[in-house]
């Protein structure tokens, strides 16, 4: 186990290095001078200088590189241009509400997706399975910001049953944290439980139709057995993949959904920041949810391993 | 290819292909509906100017914030500006605009999709470049580069393309290392073929109709991006109306005038609509290999 922890991190290396590549290039080859894009167009000449020097931009690209990368390895993120903050306590500031969304809006997907796809599948052609998929599609296509909007208008503005707006931490009550967090859950979640849905009933649709199923149905398992111990954990591995993959789907709904219900969390940070120009913030937040994503698909990666023993790297 | 799968009745001239897809089409009730309204959208925005009856960036003072009345079929926002010709003319940008990402993007991840999976040199470095790509949040990359182009028309359709070109490549990439093996590659290249017309002849038919799928989901996702990009306030500048943008205008009235919010929502939402489950259909006709996951 601890073998293939360690060759699953060696293969995280490389990607975690092109991403910050990829993330330190894109000032370097954006068209213009950098610090003054940074600096507005209302700036001074010294106030553009003052940038160029504090971002170490005035130096060659080799050397911006080799001192973004190693301030990159010491956990390092860069500095605010406004607040003169680093940009790690910016992020640290800001964790617990995005947090909070999107592990919610995961448990959520996984809660009302999982069941639906498997029913589906099961009820395969049915009336039940497309009305699921119909539903589904819908849910794809419909874009979370006019979900977000359709949900306050009814359960906030007409209903008066949930708060329009806002986030109250986990420390000043249960009551208001659960009331201020449905919303921007379910509006989160919607196409992430629209994916989840179609992919577990992909996957369990091919299941189905192995011949250990029809072994188990034929030997009297009964039906719920076969579903949810035989077939599931076999369609498992697709399921799972694909919660991975959809992370960025995720993450970008996180910056969506804290707009719609104007919630400080990460997401926000980084329209905050490019609103103010503050680019090194803007790398530095797209750097964290990167590795976040790469962090979580590792994670995944050996997860595979606890789910099918058949699996060895 | 569809044609070689339907049987063949007789030994007269075989079906123009226009004919079988058009049959295809008229057999398929999601795929004929959804090109319907995705057809019937598409007409309303290129009849934008002859549908609106106000110009979308003319102010009426008087008539700010008003529901649907005869005069405006949609209502009038903060300003007083005619809704229906707003979401007319967002509409058009965005059809534009996602008709400009589907066919870049396509055309990129082809020429980088083919030299991965044809070249053996470059495979490597070039899957492990799209691999990082694909790591960084599509939307969050979208906006660094929008934030530092500029919002004009060339950083918004690269913004938008760049995170879709990975997937392609990668489905290229596949379909071009399974296609190599196949014994009608292999003589061809034995026979002294040269590369380029390999490729052209015998490897890239085969990565069409895939690719065909791909583009319509690449066109759902870049109206959805641009639209996003829009209501976080990065989108085109504001004399431009763009669906996204109106929603964002919307807010601040939203509970005096949802509908500001609300229908340009009904259009995006049909639109995208329309144009994935256009591509579900499609998908179930030429792709069998994954046509299994959505119909069985």
């Amino acid at each position: 186990m601890l073998e293939i922890i360690l060759k699953r991190l060696l293969a995280a290396v490389p990607v975690m290095l092109i991403v910050a590549t990829v993330v330190f290039l894109l000032l370097r080859l954006a068209p213009g001078d950098p610090a003054r894009v940074i600096a507005g167009d209302m700036a001074s000449e010294e106030a553009i200088a003052q940038i160029r020097t504090d971002m170490g931009l005035d130096q060659s690209i080799g050397t911006q590189y080799v001192r973004w990368m190693a301030a990159l390895l010491q956990g390092d993120l860069g500095q605010s241009v406004q607040t003169r903050q680093s940009v790690a306590s910016l992020i640290k500031a800001r964790l617990g509400p995005t947090f909070s969304l999107a592990a919610w809006a995961i448990l959520l997907t996984i809660a009302a997706a999982v069941p639906l796809g498997v029913l589906a599948a099961w009820r395969h052609r049915s009336i039940t399975d497309r009305g699921i998929m119909a539903g589904a599609v819908l849910a794809f296509s419909v874009p979370a910001f006019v979900v977000g909007y359709l949900l306050i208008l009814v359960f906030a503005v007409k209903l008066d049953w949930l708060p329009v707006q806002g986030y109250s931490p986990l420390a000043d009550g249960v009551g208001e944290y659960a009331a201020h967090l449905v919303l921007p859950t379910v509006t989160l979640a919607m196409v992430f439980v629209a994916l989840i849905t179609r992919i577990t009933r992909a996957s369990m649709l091919d299941v189905l139709g192995e011949d250990f199923v029809r072994t188990a149905r034929a030997k009297g398992v009964t039906e719920r057995i076969v579903l949810f111990r035989h077939a599931l954990r076999n369609a498992a591995i697709p399921i799972v993949t694909i919660v991975g993959v959809a992370l960025t789907t995720l993450i970008s709904g996180v910056v969506v959904t804290e707009t719609i219900f104007n919630i400080a969390g990460v997401g926000r940070l980084i329209v905050d920041s490019v609103l103010a120009r503050d680019y090194p913030v803007v790398q530095g937040t797209i750097l964290f949810f990167s590795f976040i994503y790469v962090f979580i698909n590792l994670m995944i990666d050996l997860a595979y391993v606890a789910l099918d023993p058949r699996i060895r790297y | 290819m569809s044609s070689s799968s339907l049987p063949s009745h007789s030994l007269a001239a075989p079906p123009s292909q226009l004919r079988v897809a058009a049959t295809a089409v008229l057999k398929d009730p999601v795929m004929l509906g959804s090109l319907l309204l995705l057809l019937l959208l598409v007409a309303v925005t290129v009849g934008a100017p002859l549908l609106a009856q106000h110009d979308p960036g003319a102010l009426t003072p008087r008539a700010r914030l008003k529901p649907s009345s005869e005069v405006y079929w949609l209502g009038t926002d903060s300003l007083g500006r005619d809704l229906l010709s707003r979401v007319l003319y967002g509409g058009r940008l965005s059809i534009t605009l996602a008709a400009l990402v589907s066919a870049i993007s396509v055309a990129a991840g082809l020429f980088i999709g083919l030299a991965a999976g044809y070249v053996r040199q470059l495979d490597a470095p070039i899957m492990r470049l799209m691999d990082g790509i694909m790591a960084i949040p599509g939307l969050l990359l979208a906006v660094a580069m929008v934030a530092l182009g500029g919002a004009n028309i060339v950083t918004m359709v690269a913004a938008i393309s760049v995170p879709e070109i990975p997937r392609i490549a990668r489905l290229v990439r596949s379909v071009v290392l399974s296609v190599r093996e196949e014994p009608y590659v292999e003589a061809s290249i034995g026979a002294g073929t040269p590369a380029l017309k390999v490729l052209w002849r015998h490897i890239m038919p085969s990565t069409i109709n895939p690719l065909v799928v791909q583009a319509t989901f690449v066109c759902a996702a870049a109206i959805l991006t641009e639209a996003v990009l829009g209501f976080l306030g990065l989108g085109f500048p504001p004399e431009i109306p763009s669906l996204g943008s109106i929603i964002a205008e919307g807010r601040p009235f939203f509970q005096r005038a949802p509908w500001i919010v609300l229908y340009p929502g009904v259009f995006l939402a049909l639109l995208i609509l329309a144009v994935n489950m256009f591509g579900d259909a499609l998908r179930d006709r030429l792709d069998p290999r994954l046509s299994r996951q959505s119909k069985g």
